[in-house]
């Protein structure tokens, strides 16, 4: 048996697990939007009617809208704020054990348990009001939950909160093989901090805040379990992303065509993303 | 000037590392503290920052109403059973690509990496129906399927940057003594590879012990729940007990917050190796 062939069968089991467990049902999914159940229990070939139906669904635009604003929140937050720590602890020289766990925690326990944590801190009754009571910031419990905008600034807090872990240890990973010398030779011919950081750190840091703003933007997009353990959805539907609406579509309303069409689009909407984070943002050409 | 700057650089550092080591562990300090507070200690306000009077109340409730030791059982074997599958077929087929470069190999690679980009939701539906036809719903079977799909990419992903990074030498000076390409793999492969199993365990269990939304749709009775549903399911539409909520969120957290005192070097080291070559 040829090298090859050998390489071929070997890898086998585990290509086939994944097709699958992937290909198969993605083009059963495609078929499945191809359908729609416009009385109830009867099936009726519709084609790209429900494509259709989405783009004319003012509801689709206004979640689509709502999971770009939380998606957009969350990334450059969780971005901006993971550098501005990974930079800060860059120079550390002691390893601690403890405080590594500590930073890595909030982004370890499972994500819906964070959220319903958040949901204790944010109760009209809970810590957070009362500690802002006591600092005399308000004089009123702030409804956090039960406000529209609050509730969405809530849901994008606590997917921070989860995810800036994550996040530093990226981009220290990515800050710690930047040589010194090269910030050695630039203080030497005058450069300052903000300089060094621009045409130095910035640019070698590229890869690292590249395959961070990927992995965040396709993982906020796609975020169910945060916000369903905070609001669900709520109050009424003003947290409510797509893959909240696609659930309820389909398992509550059993309109499985059109929940069907709706996640071929949060499919194509991804592939859209990461497309243009690779063209624009990894294989741009450096300045040296 | 030096001194002076170091030493102020070094406040700020330590500021900054104070905060966010707070804030990290704020929230899951008060679900600790709330857990062990009495039903009247919860509807104070404001809340109190520490316990006055703990009591232990809660968890008996928790114990008494949900299923918790069931909810972890079927958490701890589904997670490892998966994570055994990634890592049995992962290691395997990293083997192939990377010692290997049959043609399509590249092609494939990618292909199963971008598996990452499907929604976990897009895939509800089809799972949901794929399971019933196969009588699968609502037991341990249909979530291995989901978690073997959610982490075997990664699997082969990190599997075949660690083939890739052993010394094609060790490789053929061992075949040149005779050792076949299978025994390669299991006398010398995966010995090295060891850290490699060891970054994709670690992250793999993690994540699948935190899985959601999965457990939520596919399971509906306990027979078949993860703690995180079990988690879920305390509450109630009219009143939440808090202090029991926190006494369930506990019970899902612990296990974490051991596993990663216990992991930690080797958690980060995963992320990084995931990443930095991406």
């Amino acid at each position: 048996m040829s090298d090859s062939q050998f390489g071929f069968l070997v890898s086998l089991p585990g290509v086939l697990v994944v097709l699958a467990i992937v290909l198969f049902p993605i083009g059963y999914l495609m078929y499945i939007s191809l359908w729609q159940n416009i009385i109830l229990g009867v099936l009726t070939f519709s084609g790209l009617q429900n494509y259709a139906g989405a783009i004319h669904d003012p509801q689709f635009w206004e979640y689509l809208g709502h999971t770009g604003i939380y998606t957009g929140g969350v990334v450059s937050l969780t971005f901006v704020i993971g550098l501005i720590i990974a930079l800060s602890l860059n120079n550390i020289r002691r390893r601690s054990g403890v405080i590594r766990t500590a930073i890595i925690l909030p982004w370890a326990i499972p994500p819906v348990v964070a959220a319903l944590n958040w949901r204790i801190l944010l109760r009209t009754q809970g810590v957070v009001n009362g500690i802002l009571m006591s600092l005399k910031l308000i004089h009123v419990p702030v409804q956090w939950l039960s406000v529209e905008s609050l509730a969405m600034f809530c849901v994008i807090m606590c997917d921070v909160w989860v995810n800036v872990p994550f996040t530093i240890v990226l981009l220290l990973a990515g800050l710690k093989v930047i040589p010194t010398q090269l910030y050695d030779a630039a203080s030497m011919d005058g450069a300052g901090r903000l300089k060094a950081f621009s045409y130095i750190t910035l640019p070698l840091l590229r890869p690292a805040i590249s395959i961070v703003l990927i992995i965040r933007t396709m993982f906020a997009f796609r975020n169910f379990a945060i916000i369903w353990g905070i609001t669900e959805g709520g109050p009424g539907d003003s947290t409510q992303v797509l893959s909240i609406w696609v659930y309820k579509m389909s398992f509550e309303r059993f309109r499985l065509g059109y929940g069907a069409a709706v996640s071929v689009m949060m499919l194509l909407i991804t592939m859209g993303f990461v497309a243009v984070y690779l063209k624009f943002l990894r294989f741009a050409p450096q300045k040296m | 000037m030096g001194r002076k700057k170091i030493l102020s650089w070094r406040v700020l550092v330590m500021c900054v590392l104070l905060v966010l080591v707070g804030i990290s562990l704020f929230p899951i300090y008060w679900m600790f503290i709330t857990s062990f507070k009495t039903n009247a200690d919860v509807a104070v306000f404001p809340p109190d920052l520490t316990v006055k009077n703990p009591t232990v109340s809660s968890y008996v409730q928790v114990l008494n109403r949900a299923p918790v030791l069931t909810y972890l059982r079927n958490s701890t074997a589904v997670c490892g059973i998966a994570v055994g599958i990634c890592l049995v077929l992962g290691s395997l087929t990293g083997y192939g690509f990377s010692r290997f470069r049959f043609r399509g190999s590249n092609l494939l690679l990618l292909l199963v990496i971008g598996t990452r980009m499907v929604p976990p939701i897009s895939l509800t539906v089809p799972f949901y129906l794929m399971a019933k036809a196969l009588g699968i719903l609502n037991t341990w079977s249909v979530l291995i399927m989901c978690y073997v799909f959610l982490n075997l990419p990664f699997a082969i992903w990190i599997m075949t940057k660690f083939f890739d990074s052993v010394p094609t030498e060790l490789y053929d000076a061992a075949l040149v003594d005779g050792c076949s390409r299978i025994g390669w793999f299991s006398r010398i492969g995966l010995p090295l590879a060891l850290p490699g199993l060891g970054a994709v365990a670690i992250i793999s269990l993690l994540w699948s012990w935190s899985e959601f939304l999965y457990a939520f749709i596919y399971t509906l009775t306990p027979a078949a729940q993860t703690i995180t549903v079990g988690v879920f399911d305390f509450i109630a539409d009219a009143f939440i007990a808090y202090n029991w909520l926190a006494a369930g969120g506990v019970f899902a957290v612990l296990p974490v917050i051991i596993f990663v005192m216990i992991f930690q070097r080797f958690i980060v080291g995963g992320l990084v190796t995931g990443s930095v070559k991406g």
